[in-house]
């Protein structure tokens, strides 16, 4: 649509594509290239004041609007509410697709033959296996271990077994190698639900479950999470299904803050363990991963149908926020926002309705009729549903940035893919504008004073009894020169020379 | 010859301050007349907008208003890699590439590699100043007092394999440390616990203070060794040496030239900017998580072969060429771009890297205390033949730090696997300058870039069994030899 109505500007009116830019501090012009919308930031360092300065740059905090790369995976229209991937609208996906088949459109370009999809499917599910030594690794952490960190511990572990897929080992240029870029694909889609599986089991302390993979990846999930003495345990369908749904819509969301982790870190060359990692950990983040327990934690807080209306009245005072509503991306419904909506009713047919469910669904409907709302575009986002779904379906929260590591992995891998075969591919490495102190000459330290706006001055921390124990014995104690604590320059610190010179000589053991 | 380096390098220092002094002097008398804006036509319909350009910088969000129809969201910037755009405001280092500068808030590096020591330039980068003793000393007692790891993760990194990347180790090891800590998780302890300090400061002491265990640790496993557990009044680097390399000693004492290069090795790596694996730190912060998962993801980002493999690619250069007279014969292949120069030129220095200057006199009292590395030679005739040569001069092509680090590191001992290691312990100081820094921005937020948007505009769903094959590239993948078995056995 905006294609056409381009070309029928140039036709018409013959339009230049590009900006004069005229720099008022020195009368100068600079001609600047406009295309698919955009304007290279590069072009903007031939602007100087003189000639010797470096150049103009574009300023942008949390990159609002700099475009990092050129994609062809997912395309989101907020106004507009519509969210593709590789062109397929979400909702056709979520109603008709399945997980892996998503994660194959993503991560090749299309949607699979019959016969190309079995035999994904099949490659996949023979890797849900991991490797005993990880398991070993796993089993180390303590009872109450955050599923996130053990989930990130063990995908950057992973990279210590796979040394032929480490670039740092064999060479910068095997990814040029697709069988075995391939292979890292099928080993990190199957292995990262067994290793969130094992996570789970291991905070409710249950022997871990080996993957079955006869069954479908969704159903091996909840297989692997749930299954007791059970000979031949089978997940039910719905929940199956609705499992599936969520990771549909959770697989890619354009450059949001993990998957733009992914390409910043694969940018390096790194392995593909390491980049997932680090993009789980981006996701870890109470901003992006935590956002649908936040909204879990404001429906408790409201508590019946009957406190709405005051919360409503609250929010429209800013004194409470209304978690679950608006999207920087969004300006219209959340597409996936419906999807979960149906979601929600299907699973609650098959568990019971969720109390918090009522609350949530007055809630939505009189915030949609509330002109204060309709005004700002606050629209219902993916995690005002997904938090009460995964809550009915028995997971607790800490479990919830997990479930979505799960899925976007495939949004991760499809952007590593189509990095690695960008021409344009570089080391990402942002610039900053220097507001500190410059030419500043090194004072030494008998002649340094105690600057006031020092904010280290005290360097207060928290400290456990233990440590204050330690503090009070060590003065008694350490009276050998050898054993008296040193700074890093080796000299006494300030205690200990305080000490001697309270008591004029070295405290001894007859000193007592 | 040094003294006239050190006069160089003032010079440089001082000019810049001349001009400062000018742009003081001539400010109120032009400032009518200056206008800090920019004015920009789209010529696409022929409307101008004023923009301030503040900082020698435009606010990408202008261009937002730049709009053919009213709501089509107007124009983006478009920079891969960032090459060019300023996402933060630091106090924390200053570069200026054409003239070789580096500064720690506003200290040369020369200085501080010749006068200071790590734990020093770690308290200035992540405070802001130069602590006085008594300010060091409380700093260095805190640090020192939290080497020790919890036995558990201990126990953890004994799991992995006898040859597992130490930097594999290291990154998850990290991760895994933050589950230690559950009262530093926002995940959660709740969203806001950063803003205080002694909460922030902990974290601080507990990441500087490990790291090198943790590596030392890698280290040990990597030999077979059993672990050494730290001591506390070592001194920071010399309680690392320690670490990695006492075996049945009661009282072992590293060598204090290794101790003081390494030292200096530290210094210099501390902080350089927006490098990858800080702009990953302060990405992965923006999410709101906890340092620890943070510090692993910019591990990893370093970890990556064009980052913090550079050295080992220099090593790997000098041991091919592997004698003096090859030397001639190598630089006329890289004229021909039949191979490339490791170790020289660098994206933002187009004069001489300042870190090298200072790492190339700290390998030659390496090497008087260890024997002579046979690759110094070819590395120090290849670095004078190619200062020589227009070829390189004219396209302002310097040794960087990488181009003696490796060789450094390889005559001390250490396998190549342990060159980003090495790195990581004194960049997670930067690192957590910078995360301290963003925690106080104002102007903070989650990072989310923008993308150009080049697939497929729309499509429908075909139902499987009339669906034709996708045109995607290969399915293959090598498989083992079990899987060749398994599959022999299940087609029956």
């Amino acid at each position: 649509m905006s294609s056409n109505s381009q070309e029928d500007n140039n036709k018409t009116t013959e339009k230049k594509n590009t900006l004069t830019v005229i720099d008022n501090r020195t009368g100068k012009s600079y001609e600047i290239p406009i295309n698919h919308e955009t304007v290279k930031s590069i072009d903007f360092r031939a602007i100087k004041e003189q000639s010797i300065d470096f150049g103009t740059m574009i300023y942008d905090p949390g990159y609002y609007n700099t475009a990092v790369c050129k994609s062809q995976i997912t395309y989101i229209d907020g106004d507009r509410g519509i969210l593709e991937y590789r062109g397929y609208p979400i909702e056709q996906l979520a109603e008709k697709s399945s997980f892996l088949e998503v994660s194959y459109l993503l991560i090749y370009g299309d949607l699979p033959s019959k016969e190309q999809s079995n035999l994904w499917n099949t490659k996949i599910m023979n890797h849900t296996f991991i490797h005993e030594n990880l398991i070993s690794m796993m089993k180390s952490f303590r009872y109450d271990a955050h599923p996130m960190g053990m989930l990130i511990s063990s995908l950057s572990a992973m990279s210590t077994f796979y040394p032929e897929a480490n670039p740092a080992l064999a060479g910068v240029d095997i990814y040029k190698n697709k069988q075995l870029m391939n292979k890292q694909i099928f080993r990190i889609l199957g292995k990262l639900p067994t290793i969130a599986a094992c996570a789970y089991r291991h905070r409710i302390g249950r022997p871990y479950n080996d993957p079955s993979n006869t069954l479908s990846y969704t159903e091996n999930f909840l297989y692997m999470l749930d299954r007791l003495s059970e000979s031949n345990y089978k997940p039910h369908p719905v929940l199956t299904r609705a499992l599936d749904k969520l990771f549909i819509i959770h697989a890619d969301h354009e450059l949001n803050c993990s998957t733009a982790t992914m390409r910043q870190i694969a940018s390096t060359l790194v392995d593909p363990y390491t980049a997932c990692a680090g993009s789980a950990g981006a996701l870890y983040g109470p901003l992006h991963g935590g956002a649908n327990e936040a909204v879990l934690r404001m429906l408790e807080a409201i508590g019946t149908i009957e406190n709405i209306p005051k919360f409503i009245e609250q929010v429209k005072q800013k004194k409470q926020r209304l978690m679950g509503f608006g999207h920087r991306v969004y300006k219209s419904y959340d597409p996936r926002a419906k999807i979960l909506k149906t979601v929600t009713m299907e699973i609650f047919a098959l568990l019971g309705k969720n109390p918090l469910m009522q609350i949530a669904t007055e809630l939505e409907r009189l915030a949609l009729s509330d002109s204060y709302f309709i005004e700002r575009q606050l629209y219902p986002n993916v995690d005002f549903y997904s938090g009460i779904i995964y809550k009915s379906m028995g997971f607790p929260t800490d479990m919830f940035p997990v479930l979505f590591s799960i899925p976007r992995a495939a949004g991760w891998l499809a952007h590593w893919v189509e990095e690695l075969a960008d021409p344009e591919l570089r080391i990402f490495r942002p610039r900053q504008i220097y507001m500190g102190r410059r030419n500043m000459n090194y004072v030494p330290m008998d002649a340094r004073q105690v600057q006031q706006h020092n904010s280290g001055e005290k360097l207060s921390s928290f400290s456990s009894g233990f440590d204050r124990r330690r503090d009070v014995s060590e003065e008694l104690f350490n009276f050998e020169d050898g054993a008296i604590p040193k700074t890093a320059t080796g000299s006494k610190s300030q205690l200990s020379a305080s000490i001697e010179q309270s008591f004029g000589e070295k405290i001894s053991p007859q000193s007592h | 010859m040094a003294h006239i380096d050190r006069i160089n390098i003032l010079a440089n220092h001082l000019s810049k301050e001349e001009e400062e002094e000018n742009e003081l002097l001539t400010s109120p008398v032009s400032a009518d007349k200056k206008k800090e804006t920019v004015t920009v036509t789209d010529n696409r319909n022929g409307k101008s907008y004023d923009f301030k350009i503040k900082n020698d910088t435009i606010n990408a969000l202008n261009f937002k208003e730049l709009q053919l129809a009213k709501g089509d969201g107007g124009l983006m910037i478009y920079d891969p890699g960032f090459q060019n755009t300023a996402v933060v405001t630091s106090y924390i280092t200053y570069i200026d590439g054409d003239k070789g500068i580096l500064r720690y808030r506003g200290y040369p590096i020369e200085e501080l590699a010749e006068r200071s020591n790590f734990l020093e330039v770690a308290y200035l980068l992540i405070n802001g100043n130069l602590p006085n003793k008594s300010q060091l000393d409380g700093w260095s007692n805190k640090i020192m007092t939290h080497t020790f790891l919890h036995e558990n993760l201990v126990g953890l990194m004994k799991t992995f394999r006898y040859d597992a990347h130490p930097m594999g180790m290291l990154i998850s090891t990290v991760a895994a440390l933050g589950t230690f800590y559950p009262e530093a998780n926002p995940a959660l302890a709740g969203g806001d616990i950063f803003k205080s300090e002694n909460v922030r400061n902990k974290q601080i002491y507990r990441i500087v203070g490990k790291l090198p265990t943790i590596a030392a640790c890698a280290w040990r496993h990597r030999i077979g060794r059993p672990y050494n557990t730290p001591v506390n009044h070592l001194g920071y680097t010399e309680n690392f040496l320690y670490m990695l390399d006492k075996l049945s000693e009661p009282d072992y004492k590293p060598n204090p030239v290794l101790c003081r290069a390494l030292e200096i090795l530290f210094i210099l790596h501390a902080d350089h900017e927006l490098n990858c694996s800080t702009a990953a730190m302060r990405h992965i912060s923006s999410s709101g998580t906890d340092p620890y998962t943070s510090v692993a993801g910019a591990a990893g980002a370093l970890y990556g072969p064009s980052h913090g493999g550079a050295n080992e690619a220099v090593l790997d250069m000098l041991i091919h060429i592997g004698s003096k007279e090859n030397i001639p014969q190598f630089i006329s292949d890289v004229k021909s771009k039949k191979k490339k120069l490791m170790g020289f030129g660098h994206r933002i220095y187009k004069n001489y890297d300042p870190r090298a200057k200072i790492i190339r006199r700290v390998a030659y009292e390496v090497f008087e205390s260890l024997g002579k590395e046979p690759l110094i030679e070819v590395a120090t005739e290849l670095e004078k033949q190619a200062l020589e040569d227009e070829y390189f001069v004219s396209r302002k092509l310097y040794p960087n730090v990488d181009f003696y680090s490796g060789l450094i590191y390889k005559a001390m001992g250490f396998p190549t696997d342990m060159f980003p290691v090495l790195f990581t312990i004194p960049r997670a100081v930067g690192w957590l300058a910078h995360w301290v820094e963003h925690l106080e921005d104002p102007e903070t937020k989650i990072y989310r870039p923008r993308q150009v948007y080049k697939g497929e505009w729309f499509r429908n769903y075909v139902p499987i069994d009339g669906r034709p094959p996708a045109k995607v590239r290969s399915q293959d993948s090598y498989s083992s030899a079990t899987t060749k078995r398994y599959s022999k056995v299940t087609s029956h």
